[in-house]
């Protein structure tokens, strides 16, 4: 595939490929099941997509396509299906301490948006992002995020989106790992009626680590599945990934947990924890560890939990005076937000997110 | 009138009857010791007299004040002014000891507390059990020692001061001198119209907080009740020669 149209802007290019030429995903794939794929229509995938704003601060705007190549080969499809989408490119060079990245897709419109941010070599950085899009029944939200991390960069990055309850989402999230580099990555989606997150962290180059955090509270009849594809290409690196959703009312979440360690590639360690909180009897979290090892000398875990609230934790608060309601608000509470006890993470955009997190279960 | 009452009280858990017959009275500011070897039931009594779910009373009855409590709720047993320490405290992941106190006063009190009067309080409890204020930055519990843990329950009793402190072995896993701060903790909220029901392996901690009754738990009931003297012989003779009176009855 071949971008056909030339940039518009300095930073700003639109990709108009052939969607006939597209090989669509296996819609009987089980992890696409859920999907409501008769209702879309190819126009919606091709029609007019449009940001209402994006703000930044602490990122120098780059002409710096070079990754499309890389993405367009990626074997991912929905990756290669957002380049076929007509999207709207961004690429972005981490420039000095901390940045914000502010995203908002125009109200039932289609969002495509690719963003391409690169973190210089040896440069610590923060970054939060805040993506947005409401929609009608149908609205399509796709969004490619691609982060490299040259030798030497430390990345403290926080994710919060939020799509409106009838917009069907598919975010791809790419991360390149030079040597040496360290990722804390914080990821949370909210809303949208049927979502998929995939998450592709490549750890590149050696004593590279990957940590990821995701976070989801799910209601009503909402489906969201996070796929996280982990793979170690250099020995001596490190990931971390771990998954905390509640789902209420018949709410349904899927974490799928893929990691490959080809062979030779030692000293690696690599961890996965999913933990579900179900907080009605017609919620389900699942999760599905798929674990491809083809070294020997590596340290692999991987668990997961599913449950209501711990009875014992909640007898001891009852025993506090809080009441069964109170304390269950205050456990689940707890459960997610500790993981956004992210000490660069902006104090202002932590408790906004705490309360969205909060008001969606309550 | 007796602020607690336990009587002829039977109970089990999946079908295993665990309390078999206890009857106790506590009065507004007295101190009662249980003692007993392990197994016999202590622990079990104090996670019924405050609701436990997983337990089941068979039969007999807990009165308050003169109304019974067995169908009330644990919360509503807290608000009524009973308070138990637990023997293992459960970690809460997530919620800081700062915001966690905050919100156990205000769920007691019925409103928000001034946060001057917050602070003060604290501050004095604190400075008492010798907690440092790092310690409100942490989760609940969490990594926390033996003794953080000890402390950190006797901490919340000395803010909530309830009517009826149930302390289920909270000597264990303390070292001599935290041993001697929490009890110094405990005495302090004790008064008059203070009660504390006291559950210990050991006479140690009843050197620190004297008690006006001592009673002799084992096999699901109370086989004898003294005076602190009690303690004493049991230090010196174990727990056999009242063991063979539990196989007499």
């Amino acid at each position: 595939m071949m971008l056909k149209e030339k940039p518009r802007e300095p930073y700003e290019m639109n990709s108009n490929d052939n969607l006939e030429e597209m090989v669509f995903p296996p819609f009987k794939l089980e992890s696409l099941r859920k999907f409501p794929w008769k209702m879309i229509e190819k126009q919606d995938l091709t029609s007019e997509s449009s940001l209402e704003e994006i703000r930044f601060v602490g990122l120098e705007p780059e002409i710096q396509f070079d990754f499309l190549s890389k993405m367009q080969k990626n074997e991912d499809l929905f990756t290669r299906w957002i380049l076929t989408s007509n999207p709207s490119l961004r690429s972005f060079r981490a420039n000095g301490k901390n940045g914000y990245l502010y995203i908002k897709g125009k109200d039932s419109t289609r969002l495509a948006l690719v963003l391409n941010i690169t973190i210089p070599a040896n440069q610590k950085f923060d970054l939060d992002i805040e993506c947005f899009h409401t929609g009608s029944a149908k609205t399509i939200s796709q969004l490619l995020l691609v982060i490299h991390l040259e030798e030497g960069a430390l990345l403290n990055l926080f994710f919060g989106g939020e799509a409106g309850e009838e917009v069907v989402y598919f975010d791809a999230i790419h991360t390149f790992q030079s040597a040496n580099s360290c990722l804390d990555f914080r990821h949370l989606k909210l809303g949208g009626w049927k979502g998929k997150t995939f998450v592709y962290p490549v750890l590149e180059g050696r004593d590279s680590s990957f940590d990821f955090y995701s976070l989801g509270a799910l209601k009503k009849l909402e489906f969201q599945e996070l796929e996280a594809l982990v793979t170690h290409k250099a020995p001596s690196t490190k990931s971390h990934i771990e998954s905390r959703v509640v789902v209420k009312d018949r709410s349904h979440s899927i974490f799928t947990g893929n990691l490959r360690i080809p062979p030779k590639t030692q000293k690696v360690s690599a961890h996965q924890i999913s933990r579900g909180l179900a907080l009605d009897p017609k919620a389900r979290a699942e999760a599905i560890p798929k674990l491809e090892v083809k070294a020997e000398d590596v340290s692999c875990t991987h668990g997961a939990t599913v449950g209501d609230v711990d009875p014992e934790e909640l007898f001891y608060l009852e025993s506090r005076g809080l009441s069964k309601e109170e304390a269950k608000i205050l456990l689940v509470e707890a459960f997610l937000g500790e993981l956004l006890d992210f000490p660069s993470l902006d104090e202002n955009l932590k408790n906004r997110w705490k309360d969205k997190l909060l008001m969606r279960l309550n | 009138m007796p602020l607690l009452q336990i009587l002829d009280l039977h109970a089990e858990v999946s079908g295993k009857p665990i309390l078999k017959g206890v009857n106790l009275s506590i009065e507004a500011g007295e101190i009662h010791a249980i003692m007993g070897p392990n197994g016999s039931g202590k622990s079990t009594l104090s996670a019924i007299l405050m609701g436990h779910p997983n337990y089941k009373v068979t039969s007999g009855d807990i009165l308050w004040e003169n109304q019974s409590i067995l169908t009330i709720s644990t919360t509503e047993r807290a608000k009524l002014g009973m308070f138990l320490s637990f023997q293992y405290p459960t970690a809460l992941p997530g919620v800081t000891i700062g915001s966690f106190l905050k919100t156990i006063l205000k769920a007691h009190r019925g409103n928000e507390i001034p946060i001057k009067e917050f602070k003060k309080e604290l501050k004095d409890a604190m400075t008492s059990l010798t907690i440092p204020d790092s310690i409100l930055s942490r989760y609940v519990n969490d990594g926390f020692s033996g003794g953080e843990k000890k402390r950190a329950e006797i901490l919340q009793m000395s803010l909530l001061k309830p009517k009826l402190a149930i302390l289920d072995e909270t000597d264990s896993g303390l070292d001599i001198d935290a041993l001697r701060i929490v009890s110094e903790g405990i005495v302090k909220t004790h008064s008059k119209d203070r009660s504390i029901l006291l559950i210990t392996h050991y006479q140690r901690m009843l050197n620190y907080v004297t008690p006006d009754f001592v009673h002799i738990f084992a096999d699901g009931r109370i086989l004898e009740t003294g005076n602190k003297e009690l303690a004493l012989k049991l230090e010196e003779k174990g727990y056999d020669w009242i063991l063979g009176k539990a196989i007499e009855l």
